[in-house]
Formats: structure tokens, sequence, C-alpha cells
């Protein structure tokens, strides 16, 4: 079929949706509900990811070594870490850093100190490797590896923090996959059932126009593009909401939490949104495809007269 | 095998039809038509003359039996040529079977679209069916704006648009009043003599009377009477 056919079955397509616009809009007004709810959702999924990936970058782990092993064996357990594929990066950090490190932190008058230490160094035997791993979920199987390391006293590691993050990623995830999953059936059949109804309707017109010789194609294509165009009307009405309303959501954060501005700042728009219109559109497409793919058996000519 | 014979449009061979029902539509028929031929089809309600166009339509499969047109056998086409198969045909409804949310114009350009005629040659053979039957001013108003007759011969424009080897009319003029009748049986007449094959069932006695064509008469599903035999017979 030419390029010119199949603006002729857009435009049936686009008819059939017009003749059955009461179907068509309260489908469209429902889709847009759900995919709203989803865009939400998901928007919280990819906030609370950004946050645990922060807290991840900031989360280390802490190797310090058995008193009097060598220089040598220190590099030695420098690189075999280093070789693991969950580490991110790692720094040696000596007695000597770790102590100056404390005392400008703690005691940022250094002279506060001078003459009652002298200069012992209490935190001697705290050499140490800070390790930081690509994810935090890593976390456990690394630390028993080091643990298991020939010249290694302890690792310091924070495991309920560790843990806590883990979980609440993995309960965002599943609810945001469990209401997606949903609300694709919920969009599905609301978009079948409308074309069911179209279909019914027009099921006359469709055997004639099996009779005068209509392809398939030419038969279905206009209720499967009305199913996408229903589809993606559902999703640019959802989208464009959602750009105002998480715009305003940021900008209310930002000024009414200032406080914790660096701990609870949303991702910005411009980045989030082109994922956002990525996920809605398959999301659209996908459900009003699926729905008009479920619509078509209704498509086949049912035959069930007598003879006359 | 059987004689594929050149001056025959639509050859049928024990052909027989019984529904899920278990209703028997069409029982052992044999029947030829010649190329350009014009036939009446007659026969009482449930004798199976609308079986008879579905089965020519492959619109339902026969349950024995062969069927033939313009030397096609109907049980070896497979399901992605049929679209292609039924473009020999043009149909006609008893109740015309118009989409009343398009106009004549568009009505009968549908099944030139439907059969993926080059969009600019469409409008000249819309016209030009129009002309045939007498739509040509009435090109923009709908169906609801017409005349029964209108309607009518705005249907047979559909069918021929295409020109048709074959043209199927079901009862064409059961909806119409006698001069209305006279005058589309008169059409399909004028394009018959053009060369296309014409199948019209029909109950009007009147109709079957004064058109003088070949008569076939169907009870329960067989053939009881064909006036190119001349007289009655019975069985195939």
């Amino acid at each position: 079929m030419g390029i010119k056919t199949y603006r002729y079955l857009l435009l049936m397509g686009l008819k059939n949706l017009w003749k059955n616009k009461v179907y068509s809009m309260s489908t469209v007004v429902t889709m847009s509900v759900c995919i709203f709810l989803f865009s939400l959702f998901y928007a919280t999924a990819l906030n609370v990811d950004s946050a645990v990936q922060k807290t991840e970058e900031q989360i280390s782990v802490l190797i310090f070594f058995e008193p009097g092993v060598t220089d040598q064996r220190i590099e030695e357990i420098g690189e075999l870490i280093r070789q693991r594929p969950e580490v991110k990066e790692t720094v040696y950090i000596s007695a000597e850093d770790a102590w100056a490190d404390f005392q400008s932190s703690v005691f940022p008058e250094e002279a506060n100190l001078k003459g009652i230490l002298n200069e012992d160094n209490p935190l001697e035997n705290s050499d140490n490797y800070e390790v930081y791993l690509n994810r935090i979920k890593d976390q456990p199987s690394f630390v028993e590896f080091a643990e298991g390391l020939e010249g290694v006293r302890s690792v310091k590691h924070s495991t309920d923090a560790v843990n806590a993050l883990v979980k609440l990623e993995n309960v965002i995830t599943s609810v945001v996959m469990g209401m997606t999953g949903i609300l694709i059936i919920i969009s599905a059949v609301l978009i079948r059932n409308t074309l069911v109804v179209g279909i019914e309707a027009q099921r006359e017109k469709t055997r004639v126009m099996r009779l005068m010789g209509a392809r398939e194609a030419f038969v279905r294509i206009p209720f499967i593009l009305e199913g996408i165009v229903m589809g993606l009307i559902g999703v640019a009405v959802p989208l464009a909401v959602f750009w105002f309303s998480y715009r305003w959501g940021a900008d209310f954060m930002s000024k009414e939490f200032h406080l914790f501005q660096d701990g609870i700042r949303l991702i910005p728009l411009g980045r989030l949104y082109p994922r956002m219109v990525r996920a809605c559109v398959l999301l659209g497409a996908g459900v009003g495809v699926t729905g008009s793919l479920f619509a078509m058996h209704k498509l086949k000519d049912k035959k069930s007269r007598t003879a006359s | 095998m059987a004689n594929v014979n050149e001056n025959e449009m639509i050859q049928l061979e024990h052909v027989s039809k019984i529904y899920p029902t278990g209703q028997k539509a069409i029982t052992q028929l044999d029947l030829t038509i010649g190329r350009g031929e014009f036939v009446l089809l007659e026969g009482e309600s449930g004798a199976g003359k609308t079986t008879l166009l579905d089965l020519l339509l492959k619109d339902t499969e026969p349950t024995e039996g062969t069927i033939r047109v313009n030397g096609i056998d109907t049980g070896r086409l497979k399901k992605r040529q049929i679209y292609r198969y039924r473009r020999m045909f043009g149909v006609v409804f008893q109740d015309f079977k118009l989409f009343s949310d398009f106009t004549v114009y568009e009505n009968v350009a549908f099944a030139l679209r439907v059969s993926e005629t080059a969009p600019e040659k469409i409008r000249g053979k819309v016209l030009e069916a129009l002309r045939e039957v007498g739509l040509e001013r009435k090109a923009k108003l709908y169906p609801g704006q017409l005349s029964g007759g209108e309607c009518q011969r705005a249907a047979v424009a559909r069918a021929i648009v295409n020109q048709p080897a074959i043209l199927l009319a079901d009862e064409p003029t059961g909806n119409l009043d006698r001069k209305n009748a006279m005058e589309v049986m008169w059409l399909l007449h004028r394009i018959n003599e053009g060369g296309t094959t014409v199948l019209v069932v029909s109950h009007s006695q009147e109709i079957l009377k004064n058109m003088k064509k070949r008569i076939i008469t169907l009870q329960h599903g067989r053939i009881v009477k064909d006036s190119s035999r001349g007289g009655y017979f019975y069985g195939n």
C-alpha cells in the first residue's frame, strides 16, 4: 500500500475516533490519569535512585592493617582491592594523615593540642584504605573479601545504612513496577473496550470492505491507528501536566526546605524530562498497540447467518 | 480433472453447503454461467440464493464440491489471495449498504481506495461511474439526502467503478417501488451489455417476466428450473 493509502487510513481512524468521541474521550481522560500517576511514581523512583547514588558516593569501607605489616604488603593489598570490579576508588590514608585530618576537623585551632600530645600520634596503626564502591549493594561481598585478606586487622563498614538504602530502593522499584503493570493493564483494557465498541458499530462496514476486496491491513489499520492516537493523546496530556507540576514542586522544595537543600534537591527538570517523555511515550504507544491488538479478534468476520 | 472452458465464467460442480447448525443450504448443485451472461436467480426464502452468492464471493466455504470462477478454483485460493480474487466482483445489496457518513462521491471512491487504485485515477473513474448511473449531479450529497432508487443507483456505481468481471446483486430491487426497480434493472442490463457477467437474485415476478433473461429457480438448495434448459427438471 502506498503512502497516500496510509494517509487515507489515518484519516479514517481519526474519523472513527470522532464518531466514537464519548468513549474515546473517557478513555483518553482515564488513561491520562493513569499515565500521570505513572509519571509521579517514576519521578519518585528516579529521585530516590539519584539520592541513593549520591549517598553511595559518600559511603566508604575502611580497611585497617595488622600492626607491623610491611609497606610492601599494604601496597599488595591496595592492588588486590583495586582489581575488584565493584571498586570505584581507593584512597590510602596514612596514620599521620588520619591524625592531621582529625585535628583539623575536631580542633581547628592546632595550637590547642600542641604541648599536650607533643609529637605522639594517638592514631598510630590507623593507616587504612578508604574504598568507594560502584554500587552500595555490593558492600557485603566486598567486606567479606577484604576481611579474608592477610594483613588486614579490621574492616569498618556501615551495614545498617547500606541495608536501609538498598531496601528503600528495592521497595520503590517494586512499587513503581507493580503500579506500572496495573496502569498498563487498565489502560490497555480501556482502549480495547473503546475499539470494540467502534468495531461492533462498524461491523457491516468492515464486511462490505472485505467483499469489495480490501486487504486485511486496510480493514485493521484504521482501528490500530485509532488506538495509537488515543494512546498518544493519553500521554501528551499527562506529560504537559507533569512538566508544570514538577517545576512547581521543585521550586516549592527549594524554597520551603532550603535548609536541607543539598539533601532533598530534586533532579533538575531538564535532566529528568527526556527520560520521562521516553518512558511515557513507550508506555502510551505500547498500551495503544496492545489494546488495539486485543480488540482485533473482534474484527474477524463472523458468519452466523442461515441460508436464504 | 474438470474441463476449463473459456466461455464459462462461473462453474459449480456437486457443490453442497451445510451450516454448522445442520441446515442444508445448497445440495449437490451443478451450475454453469457463461461469460457475459445475465442470470436471474429466484427462489423462496431459505432456498439458498444468498448462500450461493456468498460461496461465489468466498465469504463462506462449500462443504463439498468445486467452484470455479473465471478459471480460478476457489478451493485452492490461499487466505492471503482472497482479497485479490474478490476484486473480480462488484456487489449490490438489497439495503444498499452505502456508508451514511460518506458522500455519494466518497462512497463510490471508497471501492477504488479499497482496491488500491492510484489516487490520481480515482476522480475520473468515479465521475464516469456516476454518469453511467445518472447521479453525477448528486455526487456531493449524502445517502440520507437521496431517494431509495438513487441510493441503489449509487450502490451500483460503487459496484461497477472497478469494472468488475462479475456483478452480483442480492435483491437489488427489494426496497424499491416499481418504477425505481425497473430503472435499476435496466441499468444492470446496460452494464451486462458492456460485457459484465451479471447474476441477480430477485423475488419480483414482474422483473423475472419482463427481463427476458435466463432464470434459475432454487428450492431447498437445489436447482428446480433453469429457463436455458427449458421447463422444469429435478435433481442434478
